[in-house]
């Protein structure tokens, strides 16, 4: 009797209730293991999913996030601020890159190109509030992918420092700058007296037409006593006036340190400036000529290309080359009267120059009031800086916005992506199991 | 065995299973904090604030270093000493703790402080460490000695610096708590102007003492130390703990708004003094500019 045999038999020696008991404990026994291997495979997805997660989270780190704002007018029409074009692919330009890699500490140390090469910059909405497919998008969302794994420095702070830098070129190229209230006595330095004066007048205008363009945008603007509109009744009564007088009492007393440099320097300037003046009175009689020699049948069938006010081209009969004549001529006369009325003035200068004595009193008192007007002119910048930084505390600082997108921990640890990768796991163990199992005929289980 | 012990069984080994899996992925979880406490006990960060501010006429760098606590990073702290040079800050600041209180000798602390007042110049305040020290441990030297080395040490009073075009007030406090009324803070607050031109910056070494104490002052920039993170961060969450807020801290680290408008930038630190390590916490170099725009 072979071993099947003697298992039949056995088998039918027993009683039906101990076979039922024996089926009963065999289910049991195959329900436990069942459990068991439940558990364990729960375990396993625990621990991968646990891995996964910490893997996810890390990666997450290398990545981040930002929203740039432009928060102007222009921006909807693709200018920046002071009306220049403005590409917002900027950010990538080697001149950004290279500021922050320098704020970063980082020079020579990652190349620029490899820095632009981790950004990505994309609209914010593929479409306008009004549905519009095409228009000029004002929000860009910036993304860094730090593959450089620059040291100590996190994608969040490589981000953050190229946002920097690009507001730091955004704001020195594309707005006003304060520098024409730098004041410093340096800029009055000049050899003579006149010229001092003549700086005093450049600096003063430069100034007036500086507040000017304040009190376009906010005419109402003050802060404590001093406001727009006080600073530039200042600076006009200052070259009404005070440049005036002082540059009379000059004059009048023929005040110059060094009066042959000085005659010498407004004799050559008359003579320029007579060139100038016969060119622009020959350039006026040519037109005048044309015009004259023009044959007034023509006007009506000749067509020639014109522009329109808006930049568009059309044929014109009206507009004929005549009227480009005319205000030609008509450009060139005026800069003649212009030319002409600095050269009577250079020439009156120069006689009072010529025919005054020095007097050292009348120096010392040209001396005294052109340190008195650059006090004063040093004093009327300090307040329009006073002014200007609460306007841009008020107004300025918010042409650009960037705002960090936070990845919260639930999306950063990618349940999706940790669910796919731990069932792929689980899927691959359990396959590589059967296969053993199949391979060692049931002995490795 | 009968079938009572069976489920028994059954019931033992699934519960065997979870407890391996839980204790695995204990392993696992500890094997990270211990990677991460490692790391934290090698390198550190460097993290970029960023504070607008129109009374500076151009952008203004500043780099904090607090919670040293011996610690070097490479030999004489050259690395971190090369690190601050190639950020160029126009001003450093000390947020105190540089020493350990129970360690002796801080020799390789002062030649840091030689060596970063020779890149900019150098502010510090005291932290509790070096007060302690001072004032426990009989080192009455110890302030003298970090002012030879060209650091301005700030205690309850204020300093004036030209950074390039921009006249900066420096004021350090020292004390916390009562310690704040007792040893001059106080006074030293009260002499400020409320209206000040230019930038205004206060460096306090524990944190807490700006909301509720400092924040009734004007200045515009308030920094600080001492928390070192929170010693343990967890994600999403923060500082596990710190010895003025206990349990999830708000002032653990981070850029803070205070009440008088000024911004409150706290470092997590670069090293540490307990035995507990540091987990999930990186230590970091703080760098500050303040931005006209």
């Amino acid at each position: 009797m072979d071993a099947k045999e003697r298992r039949i038999s056995r088998g039918r020696g027993r009683a039906p209730a101990e076979r039922a008991g024996r089926i009963t404990l065999a289910l049991r026994g195959t329900r436990d293991w069942a459990k068991r291997q439940c558990a364990a495979l729960m375990g396993c997805a625990l621990l991968i999913a646990l891995a996964l997660s910490c893997l996810h989270l890390a990666a997450s780190r290398d990545t981040a996030h930002v929203t740039l704002s432009l928060q102007y007018e222009q921006a909807a029409q693709g200018l920046a601020p002071n009306g220049a074009r403005l590409s917002l692919y900027e950010i990538k330009s080697s001149e950004v890159m290279e500021r922050a890699i320098a704020y970063a500490g980082l020079t020579g140390r990652a190349e620029p190109q490899e820095l632009a090469d981790c950004l990505v910059i994309r609209p914010a909405s593929e479409a306008s509030v009004s549905g519009e497919r095409t228009f000029i998008c004002t929000a860009y969302t910036i993304t860094l992918n730090d593959r450089l794994h620059l040291p100590g420095r996190s994608a969040e702070a490589m981000l953050s420092l190229v946002c920097k830098a690009y507001k730091d070129v955004f704001y020195s190229r594309y707005t006003d700058k304060q520098t024409v209230l730098d004041v410093s006595d340096a800029f009055f330095e000049a050899d003579d007296d006149l010229m001092q004066l003549e700086l005093i007048r450049i600096k003063a205008n430069q100034l007036a037409r500086f507040v000017n363009d304040r009190l376009k945008e906010n005419k109402n603007f003050s802060y404590g006593a001093l406001s727009f509109s006080s600073l530039y009744r200042q600076l006009d009564r200052f070259v009404q006036y005070d440049v005036a007088n002082l540059s009379a009492y000059l004059l009048e007393n023929g005040i110059a340190r060094d009066r042959e440099g000085l005659l010498a320097m407004l004799d050559y300037k008359i003579r320029m400036n007579t060139l100038r003046y016969d060119r622009a009175v020959a350039a006026s009689r040519v037109d005048s000529e044309a015009i004259r020699l023009y044959d007034e049948a023509m006007s009506a069938v000749v067509m020639i290309p014109t522009a329109d006010a808006d930049g568009g081209y059309y044929m014109s009969r009206t507009q004929t080359g005549m009227d480009d004549f005319a205000a030609h001529a008509d450009e060139k006369l005026g800069e003649a009267a212009q030319v002409q009325a600095v050269i009577a003035y250079d020439r009156y200068v120069s006689g009072k120059l010529a025919g005054a004595a020095p007097r050292p009193e009348a120096e010392q008192k040209a001396d005294e009031m052109i340190r008195a007007m650059q006090a004063r002119l040093q004093t009327i910048a300090a307040q329009i800086r006073q002014v200007d930084d609460a306007y841009v505390r008020q107004t300025r600082r918010e042409y650009i916005s960037f705002e960090k997108v936070e990845v919260p921990v639930p999306v950063a640890l990618d349940p999706a992506g940790t669910a796919a990768g731990t069932l792929a796991i689980l899927a691959a163990v359990l396959l590589g199991r059967f296969v053993l199992l199949a391979l060692t005929g049931g002995k490795g289980a | 065995m009968n079938g009572r012990g069976e489920a028994a069984h059954g019931r033992g080994g699934t519960l065997a299973a979870a407890l391996v899996t839980l204790l695995l992925a204990a392993a696992m979880l500890g094997g990270i904090a211990l990677a991460s406490a490692v790391r934290a006990g090698r390198t550190y960060e460097v993290t970029f604030y960023q504070v607008i501010n129109a009374d500076v006429s151009q952008n203004v760098r500043f780099v904090l270093l607090t919670d040293l606590h011996l610690r070097e990073y490479g030999g004489d702290n050259a690395g971190l000493i090369a690190d601050v040079a190639a950020l160029a800050p126009d001003a450093i600041l000390l947020g105190g703790d540089l020493v350990t209180y129970g360690t002796d000798g801080y020799d390789g602390m002062l030649a840091l402080c030689r060596a970063l007042a020779q890149i900019a110049p150098s502010f510090a305040v005291m932290g509790n460490h070096e007060d302690e020290m001072t004032f426990l441990g009989g080192d009455a030297q110890l302030p003298e000695l970090f002012a030879q080395t060209g650091v301005t040490v700030l205690r309850n009073r204020a300093q004036t610096v030209q950074l390039g075009a921009d006249t900066v007030e420096i004021v350090g406090v020292s004390g916390y708590g009562e310690g704040f009324e007792r040893y001059g803070g106080r006074a030293c607050m009260e002499t400020l102007d409320a209206e000040h031109a230019g930038l205004r910056v206060v460096m306090a070494h524990v944190p807490t003492l700006f909301p509720g104490t400092l924040d009734a002052y004007a200045f515009d920039l308030g920094v600080a130390g001492h928390t070192h993170g929170g010693i343990v961060r967890l994600p999403a969450l923060g500082g596990l703990y710190s010895a003025e807020e206990g349990l999830l801290p708000v002032y653990d680290g981070g850029q803070h708004a205070l009440d008088n408008g000024a911004e409150l930038i706290v470092s997590r630190g670069l090293g540490h003094s307990g035995r507990v390590p540091r987990i999930f916490n990186l230590p970091e170099l703080v760098v500050i500019d303040v931005n006209r725009y």
